[in-house]
């Protein structure tokens, strides 16, 4: 009964069984912190251009992609706790269907990792920040489809459970912070240069 | 080894392999019966790779949850893309819902510059949420995954285990 073997089964069982139990209460007790967190965001400049998907260096079909420019505030502090790992935070755009089956498309646009060190910035203020990702609609075109902007983050905890939230706008309360219009840009492109050609007569006929 | 054995009675012999059964089939059954609850293939996995560091390293050990018919932008999927028998683990950047069958993915590991699409088969630029992906993450706890990495990347490290497990039962018969 008292050979080394069976006091180093003894020790071990006993230091996985306190690893285990400090790590649950710490994984439970993330529970109790209060998420609540504010932002303002607003849309600058949407732009959709013609572009390609690429693939294995293989050019896919021309379609739209829509590169976008934002402004952002917000103070993240309340996210960070002892068991917060990092926060991933992503703007989404939200938009319906078009008549076909994807109904409903969401697309991240902007994405940020703040890890919890003393160094990260919590609070963010960001001015005319160009998306990370520009893109393209599953079925290539947006054809003046109503796209809604949110602020979602992801709390990644050090042991337990992974936390997901929206950030609410700071004076509607509402989840979503702004919406916009990603214009179908055939129609936009023609309307312009039907524009044009009328301030051209106009100039012509003066 | 053999002579400690052959000393065994028929019937102890008999108890020591019926309780050795006993063991594994409760292993088996409860990861078939976690596989049940949680609809996953595989319900708890090892990260393999550095593609979602920070949040991930390679041996934290994940546990999926496969319930929910979407995958929501934001959420951590495992997939298995179809011809290739390597799950990964990466984050859903876009969601294209169109009915439960037909709802598309398109995954990115945070670590990443680029989305996946150069990990998907040719021609494919989104994942299919049914048939794909095996589970999202839920829960997580870092490094206890590290001793499988361990295993199957020095193959003479196993061998070590099995020596010293045999040792321990010779040096054991008391």
């Amino acid at each position: 009964m008292h050979s080394t073997s069976a006091r180093f089964q003894n020790v071990f069982s006993f230091f996985t069984t306190v690893a285990f139990t400090v790590a649950g209460l710490v994984a439970l007790s993330s529970f109790f912190f209060p998420t609540d967190t504010v932002a303002t965001g607003s849309i600058r400049n949407v732009q959709i251009a013609q572009g390609r998907q690429n693939q294995y260096g293989t050019l896919g079909r021309r379609q739209e992609f829509a590169h976008i420019k934002f402004d952002l505030h917000t103070d993240l502090s309340p996210l960070f706790h002892y068991n917060t790992k990092q926060v991933f935070l992503y703007l989404t755009t939200t938009y319906p269907g078009d008549g076909n089956k994807y109904s409903n498309n969401t697309v991240t646009i902007w994405d940020k990792i703040i890890p919890n060190n003393p160094k990260s910035k919590t609070k963010l203020a960001l001015k005319n920040q160009r998306a990370k990702y520009p893109f393209n609609d599953i079925i290539g075109k947006f054809s003046d489809r109503k796209a809604e902007l949110r602020l979602e983050y992801n709390v990644q905890p050090h042991v337990g459970a992974l936390v997901w939230g929206t950030v609410k706008d700071a004076d509607t309360g509402s989840e979503v912070l702004t919406d916009f219009v990603l214009e179908d840009s055939a129609k936009a492109r023609k309307a312009k240069k039907a524009k044009a050609e009328a301030a051209k007569a106009a100039k012509n006929a003066q | 080894m053999l002579a400690s054995l052959a000393a065994l009675r028929p019937r102890q012999l008999a108890s020591q392999i019926l309780s050795f059964a006993l063991v594994l089939s409760t292993a088996f059954m409860l990861w078939k019966g976690l596989s049940l609850v949680t609809n996953s293939p595989s319900p708890i996995v090892v990260v393999l790779s550095g593609s979602m560091e920070p949040a991930f390293q390679r041996g934290d050990l994940l546990f999926l949850w496969n319930r929910s018919p979407d995958a929501k932008v934001g959420e951590i999927v495992v997939y298995n893309v179809e011809g290739k028998n390597i799950p990964i683990v990466h984050r859903v950047v876009r969601n294209h819902q169109g009915g439960l069958p037909y709802t598309k993915l398109l995954t990115k590991g945070d670590n990443n510059h680029a989305d996946d699409v150069e990990l998907y088969a040719r021609g494919q630029f989104y994942l299919n949420r049914e048939k794909e992906v095996i589970g999202s993450v839920v829960g997580y706890i870092p490094f206890v995954g590290y001793v499988t990495i361990m295993l199957s990347e020095h193959p003479w490290l196993k061998t070590v285990m099995l020596g010293i497990m045999g040792l321990m039962v010779v040096l054991q018969r008391e």
